[in-house]
């Protein structure tokens, strides 16, 4: 039996928005006459919206009444139906998640768009989604070859390194093609960035509103924007780099197999042609053509072959709407899906499964309170580290120690476990006979997440057998 | 003749490509060889590596492979002996010592007897079917659907009648398989049953049982969900695995397809623990529809 479902992605960008809608997939893998294994097999997507410039009010706020109606209006053209839509997510990048606006426009968005379309934020996250929807990690996995996407937008590049299909490492700059737009094709200065700035500080170019700029000094700062990304693939950052940065930068040169660009900038980098009139290359107002054009003229440094993806100026937004959703392990435990979904949980770990009982409970209580002390809500997800096979002993320990961390504390549930070993069945149902008959227990396996990620949960597919899952990953190392 | 400064160039060159092999041959850490785990024989000809504990998953011995990490990636779907090289026509000695060791064991799951005191344990009585022997059991496959008429007389004498769900364990082709996995299994299947307001009657133990033993028994004691644990025919890959046939109200015109089953229930498939908690929640649905096998199936609940 195939299940299918739609799930929205939309992608609120520097410079554009675009929203796609898809149907995933699910049916049971497993061969008859052993327990379920339901999996995503298939990710279609069916309608791509145009992409449109990012409706700002100024530089401080986004435009969100003007965004609402592109989603009222996709939504119409695409005929769906918030109601019918199971899963997605809103991302929201680069200078726009840095609106003083922007969590609010986000909240909003994801609540108008489908009863599970979650928000996603942060620059590392899309750098994974963006390589997930270019088909870079496709690629990898599909040759064994370690791949690095780089996601360029107006405002970010966004980095992410595959092999195998397996996300290995993430980085990000603030290095865009609007880290300066124009107002008309003059090109006359409309606005900047920080970036934009201290690249135009460090070339001696003055910026003032208004101001004309030579279409030299143009080609000097895409210039240097393209040598500055260029120095963070060679593993030495240079000066700019090292302010641009969003995090950790590699300090060691990369090592690919291949670079692939996506992003507004990715796609004019296959399409771009050594091009010098004026009103074609600033026919965004901004530096983007130029930033492509100068990357391009760099082409033999970077340190491995570029490889053009699949999808290139779609790609985070289809990564938000196709790749975001996952699905739990097939046998799990909950006492009630109405409490579904829940999202944006912030997740803690447990250190050592083994451990005792007492260790367990108090390691518990300490992140119980170290959390609560900066989070809203105090809903919480423990996460249980792969082991190496679970007896029932080992089992039962983890549920009184999770149990008696409940019932120490004031926290009152819903009780939500998240376990990379296929034990959150048996898990479950042991932490809810020790809590009794007023508590909610979630359990949910085959779900791996680290200290500090957040997660979303959705209310059951395929007959309540797995429920979708979104794992928001922070922690990547460079 | 060779200058001074020629002569120096070779053994200069010489020097490099010794220290070059040294380097190759002295650091197992080299990428290639730490991905390919080759699990080398010592050698000191007094030891032996426990041929027990490689994962062929992980056991790659094609000398030089041109894609490495491909051959792992292969490697690690399948438990399958593939990539282990030869000696001419022949295995590898090391390959065909872990395959002496793996038919071993599938014949010793199917030969043994269940560790009466493992009974004992668990708090179960045994009974045997009308088969007298292992080789009885292994020609007869009709005898062991029979419980003997001591076994009946027992059975009637010791067990709750009409329990909501019965347990049955039975022995089947592997006895490793229910020593391996009945002590996870069993307090995880209880809790669980417990947890959905079920109870359940007298567990026993069969010794030389088939499947359809389970008819024979709702006979006697009438269960609305009997669950009967069985070992599975071993293979290669494992000899642990067992499997949970349930069935609502079993007779003797139960046919196959009324029964539900899970099977793999082992360390490497549905861990023994989750196994528990998965097959008490099958009962559940059985015992609510009054119902299972195929027909449970085909009505989608």
């Amino acid at each position: 039996m195939i299940e299918t479902f739609l799930s929205v992605g939309i992608d609120i960008g520097t410079t554009t928005t675009s929203i796609v809608f898809s149907k995933l997939k699910i049916e049971n893998v497993a061969a008859g006459f052993v327990a379920p294994k339901i999996k995503i097999v298939g990710r279609e997507i069916i309608y791509r919206s145009k992409i449109y410039f990012t409706p700002l009010i100024d530089d401080r706020y986004i435009d969100s009444e003007r965004i609402k109606n592109i989603v009222r209006e996709e939504y119409a053209r695409a005929g769906m139906d918030p109601e019918s839509i199971k899963t997605g997510a809103v991302i929201m990048t680069g200078e726009t998640a840095r609106k003083e606006n922007a969590a609010e426009v986000l909240r909003a968005i994801s609540s108008m768009a489908g009863s599970f379309v979650v928000a996603i934020a942060g620059p590392h996250l899309e750098a994974y989604l963006a390589g997930m929807g270019s088909g870079a990690a496709f690629i990898s996995k599909n040759e064994g070859k370690t791949i690095c996407n780089l996601d360029i937008g107006g405002g970010t590049t966004n980095a992410a390194i595959f092999a195998s299909g397996k996300l290995k490492s993430t980085f990000c700059a603030n290095i865009g093609g609007r880290v300066i737009r124009f107002d008309g094709q003059e090109p006359k200065v409309g606005g900047w960035t920080s970036m934009g700035a201290a690249v135009c500080e460090e070339l001696g170019i003055s910026l003032k509103k208004g101001q004309v700029l030579a279409f030299s000094d143009l080609v000097r700062i895409a210039k240097r924007l393209a040598s500055s990304l260029l120095s963070v693939l060679k593993g030495n950052p240079d000066s700019l780099a090292l302010k641009a940065a969003i995090g950790a930068l590699p300090m060691k040169p990369i090592v690919a197999d291949g670079f692939a660009f996506s992003g507004g900038v990715g796609k004019l980098y296959y399409n771009t042609e050594l091009d010098r009139d004026m009103r074609e290359i600033l026919r965004y107002n901004d530096l983007g053509p130029l930033l492509a054009q100068e990357l391009k003229s760099l082409e033999r440094e970077i340190p491995a072959p570029v490889i053009e993806p699949i999808e290139t100026v779609y790609a985070t937004v289809i990564g938000a709407g196709v790749h975001s959703v996952e699905i739990s392990g097939s046998t799990i435990f909950y006492t009630n899906q109405h409490i579904l979904p829940l999202v944006n949980i912030p997740v803690v770990r447990i250190e050592d499964p083994y451990a005792t009982l007492e260790s367990i409970k108090g390691e518990l209580l300490e992140k119980f309170d170290r959390f609560r002390s900066t989070e809203e809500s105090n809903l919480i997800a423990i996460a249980v580290p792969k082991g190496h096979g679970f007896g029932f002993e080992d089992v039962l320990r983890l549920a009184e120690a999770i149990a008696l961390a409940y019932k120490t504390s004031d926290m009152n549930g819903p009780v939500i476990v998240l376990c990379e070993d296929d034990i959150g069945k048996a898990l479950g149902t042991l932490i809810k006979g020790l809590l009794g008959k007023n508590w909610e227990v979630i359990v949910v396996d085959e779900i791996s997440l680290e200290e500090g990620d957040y997660v979303d949960l959705g209310k059951p597919l395929y007959g309540g057998t797995v429920i979708p899952v979104v794992m928001k990953t922070l922690v990547f190392s460079v | 003749m060779l200058t001074e400064k020629e002569l120096r160039e070779i053994v200069e060159s010489v020097i490099k490509e010794l220290s070059q092999k040294d380097i190759k041959i002295s650091t197992p850490e080299s990428p290639q060889e730490k991905e390919v785990k080759s699990y080398p024989v010592s050698e000191d000809e007094s030891y032996l590596p426990d041929l027990a504990e490689i994962s062929i998953e992980e056991w790659c011995l094609v000398p030089d492979p041109a894609d490495p990490e491909g051959l792992k990636r292969i490697k690690a779907t399948t438990p399958a002996r593939i990539g282990l090289w030869r000696a001419g026509p022949r295995y590898k000695l090391e390959p065909w010592l872990r395959f002496r060791m793996d038919l071993a064991a599938a014949k010793d799951a199917v030969m043994k007897e269940v560790d009466p005191k493992l009974i004992e344990e668990l708090g179960m009585f045994t009974v045997q079917t009308m088969v007298r022997d292992k080789d009885e059991y292994l020609t007869r496959p009709d005898l062991g659907r029979r419980l003997s008429p001591e076994a009946k007389e027992k059975i009637l004498a010791s067990c709750q009648k009409s329990p909501q769900v019965q347990l049955i364990v039975v022995d089947g082709l592997s006895s490793t398989a229910i020593e391996a996995n009945i002590r996870d299994f069993l307090p995880s299947f209880l809790h669980a049953l417990k947890g959905h307001g079920l109870s359940i009657g007298t567990p026993f133990f069969i010794r030389f049982g088939r499947v359809a033993v389970m008819d024979e028994v709702g006979e006697l004691l009438q269960p609305e969900v009997l669950v009967e644990l069985i070992g599975e025919r071993p293979g290669l890959v494992t000899a642990k695995s067992m499997s949970a046939y349930m069935c609502y109200r079993p007779n003797k015109s139960t046919i196959e397809s009324d029964r539900t089953l899970i099977s793999n229930i082992h360390d490497k498939g549905l861990p023994p623990v989750e196994a528990g908690a998965q097959v008490a929640a099958m009962v559940k649905k059985i015992y609510d529809a009054k119902m299972s096998g195929v027909k449970l199936a085909m009505a989608g609940v």
